[in-house]
């Protein structure tokens, strides 16, 4: 068997793995939302460590990094099936908040690439948007844990929309990075052209398959027109040279708002995320190069240090207007550092689609937020949730892991 | 591949899939247009979804005028692909063998699962004389038929009688490959079930296993015949042997672990299905073991030594719904569309021999067998198409006698691409009039006689 061979072999096994973790615990922890861990394991095997996969066999799976964190770009997607005025006050806010995470990430961004590495100013621009990108969402997957016994109006369900709503900058940040990357299929339109080309291939994908499905749902024709649109519109947004992820993530989107079978098809998908997450997971951490540029563990606390003071006084000012938070105690916000499987699917698909240094930069940036938030975020988290009663403890644990979004009752 | 469906689309439905496929066919085609030089794995994801997607709407609009899907799956990779609207090119085409490795694997594996005991015991003889009569008739008349028609097919007509008689034996051979794919995915489309379904799968399914080993025996001895020199050599009996005695084995045991493991598992089938397509079949022809062999022995162990069949049916039948669409399609994508129109009269004559062979063997058969009035009218109607295993037996040739192989593969495409087209139309058209074919949209019952039935 080849070495490819083998570790697309390997990779299905970590899929399966990813799959027998759905819904599960390990110990009194919830299982990474992010899919940091995997990161780690794939920086262990990958070339700087062990060198059990190599760079030129990561290389060989770039299409199945991509695609899959298109994927993972639909699934987030999917999760938006919400139409009611107060959940989408919460995700509004959860989109300022994103924003004002990103912007301070994006200027500490800004400042540490021209003291640290004297880059010009052709490279920061695209370096600071992508911090922006990949340093301002943070997850919900772990409120998921105590959304069985939490109530829509408590602190679980709260932080769930508000994470929710992260997501959307983060897609339309990586659409307009790519649109503005040189080198492209599209060259001849302008940037803002292309962006609008993104979206709307996803909207109109996403509204073929809303009217190609309305009809009776039936599994197995929805895989096939779901699997066959997905895979024409990631593969025609690699091959022009725009935000895959961003397609499928408005794909998604139009989907779950649209289709009278939008919470079905979300129900289909969603259990899939992990085991796409993982492997992906893993290859990014084998892709890693923490040797891209010097300094780089002081440019990344740095950058890691502004997206926390943001987010702790995020955290102060959602206090003082929701009264839920405010039982929570002031380290709420730090609760907001955890990281989601689609920022890192939006790191990976940057990694690949901008020159380097930026690319692999923001991958290393990425990952880095991803493990930070799963060792402090989480456990503020918990504590946030548990110090007003919404114990996890005694709640038992759904199947259907990360991204869900209950409808309203 | 969808089922027959409880309720047919309403004219809105099929206006919207229409327009659907348009929409496809536009957005990959602009998309050709403005791509940059990419790597061509990503270009073969774009390929994917659009196979997909083409073969699952063409399909659902040629169901309106009675095609079988499978025609629709493989017209989507006709049009789009590499001689037509060229939206699928050569190199893409290639890159998706993997697909075919699955979904060959699938095949096997739901063929095997199929195979009940109780449904062998019931047609083992007429299966058993059928093969015997359509085996031992075509393979002497097609054989005949080449040598007759050689003086008009390009690499042949120049061969002396001891060659020419070896590639006529080789070609004798190919002519009794039946498709195996073909069967199944009509009679997943049309949900099946009676005689002649039950009949067509058991014969399709036990005419793998002596294709193979007639077509090991015909090269042992068209080799000689060819090269001119050496004799026949017992090393390929023996290779044989280890093949199929190893395919069995390993089959046997690769069942009784799905067994264990459907059984105290249970979950995540789908991943289970994709290592073995991957992973297990490259093992297996590393190790020289047939791949196709040792899934259909899984797939029957399964069935027939634990309660887990129907698990495995259903399993491999919700991936087979995507797996099957791009197989086809690809195969449609793969037909050289030049070649034939080159070569359809030569080809056209041997298809419509070996049609004829078909028929009249499948009646004398019947009537030797005893068989019901269903499967004395229709029983050659599986029995025409021909797709990859043909085709990879083509290749098998081509690569032992590279003196005429190139053009012995050409031939073979062509007709396996008639075939192709019109054998799934034929089966579907003889299920529905012998009145098999089932309206109801329940999960997929076996189309194994019901014990009350027989």
């Amino acid at each position: 068997m080849s070495e490819a061979g083998g570790l697309l072999v390997a990779l299905l096994v970590l899929s399966y793995l990813g799959s027998a973790l759905v819904g599960r615990r390990a110990g009194r922890v919830a299982v990474g939302s992010s899919g940091a861990e995997y990161v780690v394991l794939g920086v262990v095997v990958g070339p700087e460590l062990l060198g059990v996969v190599s760079r030129e066999l990561t290389q060989e799976f770039v299409a199945l990094s991509r695609v899959g964190a298109a994927w993972l770009g639909l699934v987030a997607g999917l999760g938006f099936g919400h139409r009611s005025s107060r959940r989408l006050v919460r995700v509004t806010v959860g989109g300022l908040l994103a924003i004002s995470m990103g912007v301070t990430a994006a200027a500490a961004t800004w400042i540490l690439a021209d003291s640290l590495w004297d880059l010009e100013a052709s490279t920061r621009i695209p370096l600071a948007l992508g911090a922006a990108v990949v340093c301002s969402a943070t997850a919900h997957d772990l409120t998921r844990r105590f959304a069985p016994v939490a109530a829509a109006d408590g602190l679980a369900g709260l932080l769930s929309d508000i994470a929710r709503g992260s997501t959307l900058p983060v897609a339309l940040g990586g659409a307009v990075l790519l649109a503005t990357v040189p080198g492209h299929g599209l060259s001849e339109f302008t940037w803002d052209a292309r962006y609008a080309l993104t979206l709307g291939t996803g909207v109109l994908l996403g509204l073929l398959a809303s009217a190609l499905l309305a009809r009776e749902f039936r599994q197995a024709e929805s895989w096939g027109i779901l699997l066959g649109l997905f895979f024409l519109g990631s593969g025609i947004a690699v091959r022009v040279g725009v935000s895959a992820v961003a397609l499928t993530f408005t794909m998604g989107l139009v989907i779950a708002l649209v289709s009278r079978h939008g919470s079905e098809i979300r129900q289909m998908v969603e259990p899939t995320s992990k085991a796409v997450l993982l492997p992906i997971a893993l290859l990014a951490g084998a892709a890693i190069q923490p040797g891209i540029q010097p300094l780089l563990g002081l440019f990344i606390v740095g950058v890691l240090l502004a997206r926390a003071l943001t987010s702790f006084l995020g955290g102060l000012l959602l206090r003082r207007i929701s009264s839920s938070i405010r039982r929570a105690g002031p380290g709420v916000g730090f609760g907001l550092l955890t990281s989601s499987a689609f920022t890192l699917a939006v790191a990976v698909e940057l990694n690949y689609a901008l020159p380097s240094p930026v690319g692999p930069l923001l991958l290393v940036l990425a990952a880095a937020s991803s493990v930070f938030g799963e060792l402090f975020g989480s456990w503020q988290l918990v504590r946030s949730l548990r110090g007003v009663s919404e114990d996890d403890r005694a709640a038992p644990v759904s199947e259907v892991p990360s991204l869900h979004f209950r409808r309203d009752s | 591949m969808s089922g027959a469906s409880s309720s047919s689309p309403s004219a809105t439905a099929r206006l919207v899939q229409g327009v659907a496929l348009v929409v496809v066919f536009g957005l990959l085609y602009a998309a050709m247009q403005n791509s940059s030089q990419l790597e061509a794995e990503l270009g073969v994801v774009a390929a994917v979804g659009f196979l997909l997607l083409a073969g699952t709407l063409l399909s659902e609009l040629l169901e309106t005028i009675g095609l079988p899907h499978l025609t629709g799956y493989l017209l989507a990779g006709i049009i789009g692909g590499p001689y037509v609207l060229h939206l699928v090119d050569h190199e893409t085409v290639d890159r998706l063998s993997p697909v075919n490795t699955l979904a060959l694997t699938l095949i096997a594996l739901a063929g095997g699962a199929e195979l009940r005991l109780s449904t062998l015991r019931v047609v083992a003889r007429s299966v058993g004389i059928a093969s015997l009569i359509q085996s031992g008739i075509g393979l002497v008349v097609m054989t005949a038929t080449f040598m007759a028609l050689s003086p008009f097919i390009p690499f042949a007509n120049e061969l002396a009688w001891a060659p020419l008689f070896g590639v006529a034996l080789l070609w004798g051979v190919l002519a009794i490959c039946r498709s195996p794919s073909a069967c199944l995915g009509i009679l997943a489309q049309t949900r099946a079930k009676g005689p002649v379904a039950t009949f067509s799968l058991a014969f399709i399914m036990a005419s793998d296993v002596v294709v193979v080993t007639m077509m090991a025996c015909a090269l042992m001895i068209a080799k000689p015949l060819v090269t001119g020199g050496g004799g026949i050599s017992l090393d390929d009996f023996n290779l044989l042997a280890h093949e199929l005695v190893g395919s069995v084995a390993f089959g046997t045991t690769l069942g009784l672990l799905l067994i264990a493991y459907l059984r105290l598992v249970e979950k995540n089938l789908l991943l289970v299905l994709l290592v073995l397509g991957f992973g297990m079949t490259e093992f297996l022809r590393y190790v020289h073991i047939d791949p196709l062999l040792t899934f259909l022995t899984a797939g029957f162990v399964v069935q027939n030594m634990s309660a887990q069949g129907d698990k495995l049916l259903h399993s491999v039948e919700n991936v087979g719904a995507v797996v099957f669409v791009v197989f086809f399609a690809t195969a449609g994508a793969h037909l050289d569309i030049p070649l034939l129109k080159k070569m359809w009269p030569i080809a056209l004559a041997l298809c419509l021999i070996r049609a004829l062979v078909t028929i009249v063997a499948a009646r004398w058969s019947s009537r030797v067998a005893g068989d019901p009035e269903p499967i004395r009218r229709w029983g050659f109607s599986s029995m025409i198409s021909q797709a990859g295993l043909t085709l990879g037996l083509g290749v098998v040739v081509a690569r032992a006698f590279p003196s005429f192989g190139e053009g012995f593969q050409a031939l073979v495409i062509a007709t396996v691409a008639i075939n192709e087209l019109v054998g799934p139309i034929l089966f579907k058209v003889a299920l529905d009039r012998s009145g098999e074919t089932s309206s109801e949209s329940v999960v997929r019952p076996s189309i194994a006689p019901r014990p009350e039935a027989t």
